[in-house]
């Protein structure tokens, strides 16, 4: 907010330096600049009760420079005719806190004075007649909003305070007509709606310059009320933004009393006797302050005579003091002062957080590791050693990548997760997987990022994903690594040597691809990957091409996502010597011809089976389908590692073990061995 | 005759030395092993020599002789490696491509040693949290002008309100529940905000928060806290400056700034000329969080804070658009 500094003046008793007071509430109140004659201030939203206006900010500056504040003086006849000859007020609702009201006849309204309009014009606002005016001109004064009412325009001269029904209508200043949610406070007749509480008045009620008699409004009223009105109608006015973040009772009552005397003087108006009052001025709130609450927090102590200093100058008044506290008032225009809390924090910035000394923190135990981030953390070094990069992408996707995708995601999760106000299209879904976001990675660096001299794109991420599953969100965080060339073979052969390293990284046996498929929707080729545990954690899948197409990219893109929080339940850390064989290892090769549709994994199994406790390790080393094989058939080849643990194996004991091998091989899978 | 074998072999043993080049070495075999070498001549003479003699000389022949095309073949060696290596060591090599973690994976890392060095745990939280505990746990009331602080990505949901989070303090309530005081953790972690993004503003950047709760955990040694962070992790000695501020769930609250990195206070373009930087927020834990987590407040007090990782990152790397952090853009990745 933009004060001048010639109205703060005018409640000091001295001209303050005011390069200095700017130091000061930087420091101690708000972020504040001098700007020619005026000050800008960001007053915190817990103070603007008290300090976002002119008479409040004053206060503060007095209490951090010590000069001494003063209010003007002002007097005002009242008639002898009461208020309530000309105005009867009923409340039906809790939701207003306080409402005070005076009736003030004849009043000549006019245009406003050149000093009344520059003064409006420097804090924002518009000048509308000089009794509207003069109520905002106390509103930037004492930060009350006021509402004057023209008396003739209220039906039978009752005001009732209420509650709203469902949908009434509200017919605002400008004339619009806002259908309200049930539960805004309202200012009405018996007929109308004259005011929509603490945030604008109506035009059925209004102050024109043919006003002669008004009735002065000075009310407090909830503030989660106004909140949850002005913002279901969006309807935010200088009232508005006040009333919500508090107003105290009493300022509203002494800015009534400003506006009535500024009426009478520049109005001519005669002020009716007395006011009407619904309620009591809140009472101060007392708290108890703890010396050594002070010192736990602060950290060291602060002395008992420049505590009292610190209340007095912030108006607290001081009930009691002994040893071990100060019990005090706190004053009633400091709504934030609640708490022992709220006065410790007043002290100590007071004090100044530039005297507090740095000291070093007190170790209560040494800090455990966290053995997921040490998890993530170590994968993702793995990852970085074989020469991939990690990203970040955002956590959405938007509604043409979900369509592209849709079967898929509607097989993992029943419902994506959706963002009830999206920043834009781009940003509507919370992304079900990592690897959707990948393929426009691709798209960027293979395209507008246009830099690359290889069109090899070998990235990772990790990072959460989720959707609905049974109803329930499904949270979690996957691994997605994407490999893309213009070399398919290239990508797929690495893509399973990846997968081969994160296992043995991990100290997991082997990650096996089941129900491998060939063409769905989303996937040219598609397997789920699991691990010995026969859990699926995730899946292997090459792009569908014509997916791939809509997102401009010519090259194959192979994706692997996995789940790094059921990695994590398999990942063995602890390592255990085990021995060195002490016999020599027989190796054998073997080289099939099997039917196509027989997969690696079966034949290794039944390698396995056969050669028992004998074969040491099975490595596939070569593929081959094509001519001079007939069409229906692959070739196939392994390494074979033969040992045992307790002699040096014989040549005739292996050659007897291939033979059974074999035997098995073209009983079970017609295998020629070639 | 034994002398004979004796004095070339010495000799052999002795111009080993002076072979420097294949020429050298052809001479050498001429001289000692050729048709008509010395060797050669020896062997005829033995050849002459009664039974006896020529079963004892032979032997010793043969000794020297494998001596001495020892010595031949081991200089061969060595002269003919550069023979068939050709290689000049001025090739520039091939390029290894190298991987690269994130600048964020990177740094976080970077603070979690820092922090654990000085006694802090690490914890994790969920993305998508409740409205209490993103809001109401930490004292700020459903319409309550301070939920405006942090816009908000609501969540479409049918139950309870839910929302990505829009600060780690969303699990300020549920660590200090589960951890017992006295305690020390910092929870790193990705927010979200409903923003119009630019250089400076992000939808989705990370934050680190910080919690500590216990004996000694007040004011002065929150400053000191930052104080060693920022040394670490700038690598310089830094001041740090606490202004007044206001948090809904920390009382009192604290605007943390630390001397500009680049000018250390004289005033430059990053700061821009302030001399300082606004680097974090924090304060004493509200009592309302406090009990709200079931903690009795007249024993324990502590501590908070909360650091935009990007922000700091951005000052130590001198790096110029929040956005690039999220662009995946390679060239950006691979300079870290």
């Amino acid at each position: 907010m933009k004060f001048r500094l010639k109205d703060i003046e005018e409640y000091l008793e001295k001209k303050p330096n005011w390069r200095q007071v700017v130091k000061l509430l930087n420091k101690k109140s708000f972020e504040s600049i001098l700007e020619n004659g005026s000050i800008e201030v960001d007053i915190l939203p817990n103070r603007f009760a008290d300090a976002g206006n002119i008479i409040g900010l004053a206060k503060e500056i007095s209490a951090l420079t010590g000069i001494k504040f003063k209010l003007p003086k002002f007097k005002f006849k009242e008639i002898n005719k009461k208020f309530s000859d000309y105005i009867s007020i009923e409340c039906k609702t809790d939701k207003c806190l306080n409402y005070f009201g005076r009736v003030i006849l004849d009043v000549k309204n006019d245009e406003s004075p050149k000093w009344l309009k520059e003064f409006l014009e420097n804090y924002g606002l518009n000048s509308i007649n000089l009794i509207v005016d003069l109520s905002n001109f106390v509103m930037i004064k004492y930060g009350t909003p006021l509402h004057v009412f023209d008396l003739a325009k209220i039906e039978k001269n009752k005001i009732i305070i209420r509650e709203a029904k469902e949908a009434e209508e509200f017919v605002s200043l400008k004339g619009e007509i806002f259908k309200l949610p049930k539960g805004s406070i309202v200012i009405a007749d018996s007929k109308k709606i004259l005011a929509l509480a603490g945030i604008q008045g109506s035009k059925l009620a209004e102050i024109t310059l043919d006003t002669k008699n008004i009735f002065v409004e000075a009310a407090v009223f909830e503030p989660s009320i106004i909140y949850k009105t002005s913002r279901a109608l969006n309807l935010q006015t200088e009232a508005s933004y006040r009333f919500e973040r508090g107003v105290p009772d009493i300022n509203v009552l002494r800015a009534l009393e400003y506006l009535s005397y500024l009426v009478s003087k520049f109005c001519k108006g005669k002020i009716a006797k007395k006011y009407f009052q619904l309620r009591p001025i809140e009472k101060p709130k007392r708290v108890i302050l703890r010396f050594a609450k002070i010192k736990d927090y602060l950290g060291f102590e602060i002395k008992s005579e420049y505590i009292l200093k610190v209340l007095k100058s912030l108006n607290c008044n001081v009930i009691k003091k002994t040893k071990e506290y100060i019990y005090v008032e706190t004053p009633l225009e400091r709504l934030d002062l609640k708490d022992e809390v709220d006065l410790i924090e007043e002290i100590i910035r007071i004090y100044g957080y530039d005297k507090v000394p740095t000291r070093f923190p007190v170790i209560y135990k040494i800090s455990k590791i966290n053995e997921f981030i040490d998890f993530e953390i170590k994968i993702k070094n793995f990852l970085k050693e074989i020469g991939l990069n990690e990203i970040l992408t955002y956590n959405f996707i938007d509604e043409k990548d979900f369509e592209n995708f849709n079967l898929f995601i509607n097989k993992n999760y029943s419902t994506p997760i959706e963002i009830l106000n999206p920043i834009s299209n781009l940003y509507k879904f919370y992304r079900p997987f990592i690897f959707i976001n990948h393929i426009k990675t691709v798209e960027k660096n293979l395209g507008y990022y246009n830099w690359l001299k290889t069109k090899d794109i070998y990235i990772f991420e990790v990072g959460n994903v989720g959707g609905y599953v049974n109803n329930k969100i499904n949270e979690k965080k996957n691994l997605c690594i994407t490999l893309s060339s213009e070399n398919l073979d290239k990508i797929l052969i690495d893509g399973k040597s990846i997968l081969n390293y994160i296992a043995e990284s991990l100290g997991i046996e082997k990650f096996h691809i089941s129900s491998a498929k060939l063409g769905t929707e989303e996937f040219d080729l598609f397997g789920f990957i699991h691990t010995e545990v026969e859990k699926n954690i995730g899946f292997i899948g090459l792009i569908n091409k014509n997916i791939l197409n809509k997102y401009r990219i010519e090259q194959p893109v192979l994706v692997i996502e996995l789940s790094l929080d059921d990695l994590f339940k398999y990942f063995r850390e602890e390592k255990y010597y085990q021995p060195i064989p002490p016999y020599p290892a027989v190796f054998r090769d073997i080289s099939l011809i099997v039917p196509e549709y027989i997969q690696s994994d079966v034949i290794e199994n039944e390698i396995y089976e056969v050669a028992k406790d004998l074969l040491e390790e099975i490595e596939l080393f070569d593929i081959y389908q094509g001519p001079p094989l007939k069409d229906n058939e692959k070739s196939i080849a392994y390494h074979l590692i033969f040992r045992s643990p307790e002699r040096t194996l014989t040549e005739e004991e292996i050659n007897m073990v291939m033979e059974k091998i074999i035997k098995r091989l073209k009983e079970k899978f017609g295998a020629i061995v070639r | 005759m034994k002398e004979e074998l004796d004095s070339i072999l010495k000799e052999a043993q002795e111009v080993k030395n002076n072979i420097k080049s294949l020429q050298d070495l052809e001479n050498f075999r001429i001289k000692f092993l050729g048709k008509k070498g010395l060797l050669k001549n020896i062997l005829d003479k033995i050849v002459n020599l009664p039974l006896e003699e020529r079963k004892e000389l032979g032997n010793y022949f043969n000794f020297v002789k494998e001596e001495v095309e020892k010595i031949y073949k081991e200089l061969r060696e060595k002269l003919e490696v550069g023979r068939f290596i050709k290689f000049d060591l001025h090739h520039p090599g091939r390029k290894i491509s190298k991987g690269h973690l994130h600048i964020i994976t990177q740094s976080i890392n970077k603070i979690i040693n820092i922090f654990s060095k000085i006694g802090f745990d690490v914890e994790l939280g969920r993305e998508i949290v409740t409205e209490y505990e993103n809001f109401d746990s930490l004292n700020i009331p459903p319409n309550h002008p301070a939920r405006d602080m942090w816009s908000t990505l609501w969540i479409k949901s049918q139950k309870e309100k839910l929302l990505l989070r829009t600060h780690t303090s969303a699990h300020q309530v549920e660590i200090l529940k589960k951890k017992n005081p006295p305690l020390k953790v910092i929870i790193p972690g990705k927010v979200y905000r409903h923003e119009a993004t630019d250089a400076r503003h992000e939808m989705q950047f990370h934050q680190l928060e910080g919690l500590a709760v216990g004996e000694g955990c007040n004011i002065q040694e929150l400053k000191g806290i930052f104080s060693i962070f920022f040394e670490e992790y700038f690598g310089k000695k830094l001041e740090v400056i606490f202004r007044s501020s206001y948090f809904p769930f920390t009382e009192p609250s604290v605007e943390v700034d630390i001397e500009c990195v680049l000018c250390k206070g004289r005033g430059c373009e990053v700061c821009k000329n302030s001399g300082y930087l606004e680097v974090a927020g924090a304060g004493m834990i509200h009592t309302f969080v406090l009990k709200e987590a079931g903690i009795d407040t007249n024993k324990y007090y502590g501590y908070a804070f909360g650091l935009g990782v990007e922000r700091i990152i951005m000052l130590k790397y001198n790096i110029p658009d929040i956005r690039l952090f999220h662009s995946s853009d390679l060239r950006f990745i691979k300079q870290f």
